[in-house]
């Protein structure tokens, strides 16, 4: 049953169309406008018959015809015209527009959606180029496999590059959701490896594939009760158990931003002392190297080497022929 | 009741339409003759009326009438903010919008089905493509985006900053929203991460700049953009680290006869180019030019040194 607002929403968009169209049958309207069938004949009949403006006679009051299923409407001028779209409205057509051309191709075969998009940018005052929609991982063959593995409900074979450990695996997953956290997405699994739900970082699958094989629904279940109303925990890289110390140029300060810390102190030869959990050996590694020369570790939990930076570079300086 | 209700409200907006001037509350009772006749009842009923015209997004407007003093409020429909242009859509084109609106989701934003009613018809298509966008900060998107629309200068507290910037474009990448625009204090085009915005306020004066002939967005390419001599990089990768070589850092990769990647690009940030190889590890290496691997492995030699007399 529609609310008295959404009744008239529908009516005054389905006006102006109506007269353009010179009249249509109920059941276009109904199914163009949202309209359930018995619910337009009395808004057609009973309310809008009788609205025209004061001093409400006759010969300015809309003129309704309804005849063997068929529509025509006159002496609506005022409503000969849609209500102007909302900035939301045009900005959600727009982004939504501007994403299909970047997944299907701009150029190709979609003239008519950058031509829709061209006019409705024009009728706000803006240009459609003023909207520029990348839909990075998104316009990839992973992503097309991944989702259609979700909406076929069958199982997939990937491989991943966990970047924490610089190492691929081959896992045979069950995939639930792709998700969205800050700046990537991610797809919620159940992966077979290990047996148990995994978050893998789409950009981090290099290969995928559909296998002949069904998800489980018992997944899909515990998955909706469990975790579907829960952000995605990115927090699943690091392990409490894992700290370092570190003393750093105040240059490096960035990095206090970007991870996680435990404590950041200031001392007194303007360093920083930065105390934080680390994912991995390679994870510590990879940041040390990214930092200023003169960078120590000063404390470190046992199953955190101390030389992690220097052991990747040694690994990197092998490959340019150096280090013999 | 509901259809009551219809009716009134359509009256009323009927009447607002056709109005040359604002009316009172008093004169659009007069004229609909649908309302209460007691004043308590017709002030909540008329108050609730204007409120589901507004939520509609219908540009209703109060200006003060009468003599100073003693004046009271009257309503107003500016009918060039109320009428849609004629998009003059064609079923094509409001096709391809309808499979749009039905194959991208918009997280944090509203459904496009009254837009699309307006336009001339919402379909729940069939669609082949399913994708999120994030709109997290959709109020300052909003906000951007009219402004943008209307040419409106907005100011703004970014980096501890205030900022008055002239909206060029907008533009997701990486799931964030960018604003580009030129920043009147700095003289310049710039871009801000839509989410880090404070304190945003848009101008009141419409058309107050004039887009320039060309602009682009922001480059996300730290390393294409800096003041060390330009130079083209030849990047030897590893064929296990093409794929999240070109996912990753939005490189292309041309494939070898071995089957390991080639990536060529221009850098003018050696750095920043420096910083993004390392993550590579020993999956890659610099072959080109000589003067970014020197120093490439220049930092490389220099940590191992330091790190050494750190341990001495």
């Amino acid at each position: 049953m529609l609310k008295a607002t959404e009744r008239l929403e529908r009516l005054i968009s389905m006006v102006p169309w109506l007269i353009a169209n010179n009249g249509a049958t109920i059941e276009e309207l109904g199914k163009r406008f949202q309209y359930p069938r018995e619910t337009l004949i009395n808004d057609l009949t009973k309310v809008l018959f009788f609205v025209g403006p004061h001093p409400h006679t006759p010969d300015n009051l809309i003129e309704v015809n309804v005849q063997e299923e068929e529509v025509w409407i006159s002496q609506a001028n005022y409503l000969s015209r849609p209500l102007n779209l909302t900035h939301t409205e045009a900005f959600s057509l727009l982004v939504k527009g501007k994403m299909l051309l970047g997944l299907i191709g701009e150029g190709t075969n979609n003239s008519s959606l950058e031509t829709a998009l061209d006019k409705l940018a024009t009728a706000l005052g803006a240009e459609k180029d003023q909207i520029i929609v990348d839909p990075g991982i998104r316009d990839s063959e992973i992503y097309e496999i991944t989702n259609e593995s979700i909406v076929t409900r069958r199982k997939m074979v990937i491989t991943y590059y966990s970047f924490n450990e610089d190492y691929y695996s081959e896992r045979k997953i069950q995939p639930l959701s792709i998700e969205i956290n800050d700046r990537y997405l991610y797809l919620r699994a159940y992966c077979e490896k290990v047996n148990d739900y995994r978050t893998f970082r789409l950009d981090r699958i290099t290969h995928a594939e559909i296998i002949n094989e069904d998800i489980e629904q018992e997944f899909l279940h515990s998955f909706d009760n469990e975790t579907s109303d829960k952000p995605i925990d990115l927090e699943f890289q690091f392990s409490e158990d894992s700290i370092a110390t570190l003393i750093i140029q105040k240059s490096d300060s960035w990095i206090v931003s970007k991870y996680s810390t435990i404590s950041v102190k200031e001392r007194k030869d303007n360093m920083l002392e930065i105390t934080l959990p680390v994912a991995s050996n390679t994870w510590l590694g990879r940041l040390l190297l990214q930092l200023e020369p003169g960078t120590r570790v000063i404390e470190n939990s046992p199953n955190i080497d101390i030389d992690a930076g220097m052991e990747l570079a040694k690994q990197i300086l092998d490959r340019y022929g150096l280090n013999d | 009741m509901a259809t009551e209700k219809l009716e009134r409200i359509l009256k009323l907006l009927t009447e607002l339409l056709n109005a040359s001037t604002p009316k009172t509350a008093d004169e659009l009772r007069n004229k609909i003759n649908m309302y209460p006749d007691n004043l308590v009842a017709f002030r909540k009923q008329f108050s609730r009326d204007k409120a589901s015209l507004k939520e509609m997004g219908v540009p209703l407007e109060v200006v003060p009438v009468g003599p100073s003093g003693n004046s009271a409020e009257a309503y107003y429909v500016d009918n060039n903010k109320y009428y849609l242009p004629d998009l003059n859509l064609s079923e094509e084109e409001l096709a391809q919008l309808n499979y749009a609106a039905n194959s991208v989701h918009l997280l944090g934003a509203i459904t496009e089905e009254e837009a699309l009613r307006k336009l001339g018809g919402y379909s729940g298509s069939q669609h082949d493509y399913e994708a999120t966008v994030s709109l997290a900060n959709l109020e300052t998107l909003n906000t951007l985006f009219e402004a943008l629309s209307q040419r409106k200068q907005v100011t703004m507290i970014y980096s501890s900053k205030r900022r008055t910037v002239q909206p060029y474009l907008l533009q997701f990448k990486g799931e964030h929203w960018y604003l580009t625009g030129n920043e009147i204090e700095a003289g310049s085009t710039k871009s801000y991460r839509t989410d880090r915005i404070q304190e945003l306020q848009t101008g009141e004066n419409v058309d107050e700049y004039s887009l320039p002939r060309s602009f682009t967005g922001a480059d996300f390419n730290y390393f294409s953009y800096g003041d060390d001599v330009p130079v083209t990089a030849k990047l030897l990768i590893d064929r296990t680290h093409i794929k999240w070589v070109e996912q990753n850092l939005d490189i292309p990769v041309s494939v070898n006869s071995d089957g390991n990647g080639i990536a060529e690009f221009l850098v003018r940030n050696h750095d920043s180019f420096i910083n993004r190889v390392l993550l590579l590890l020993h999956h890659a290496e610099i072959l080109e030019p000589d003067l970014l691997r020197d120093k490439f492995i220049n930092r490389l030699q220099h940590l191992q040194k330091s790190h050494e007399d750190n341990n001495a």
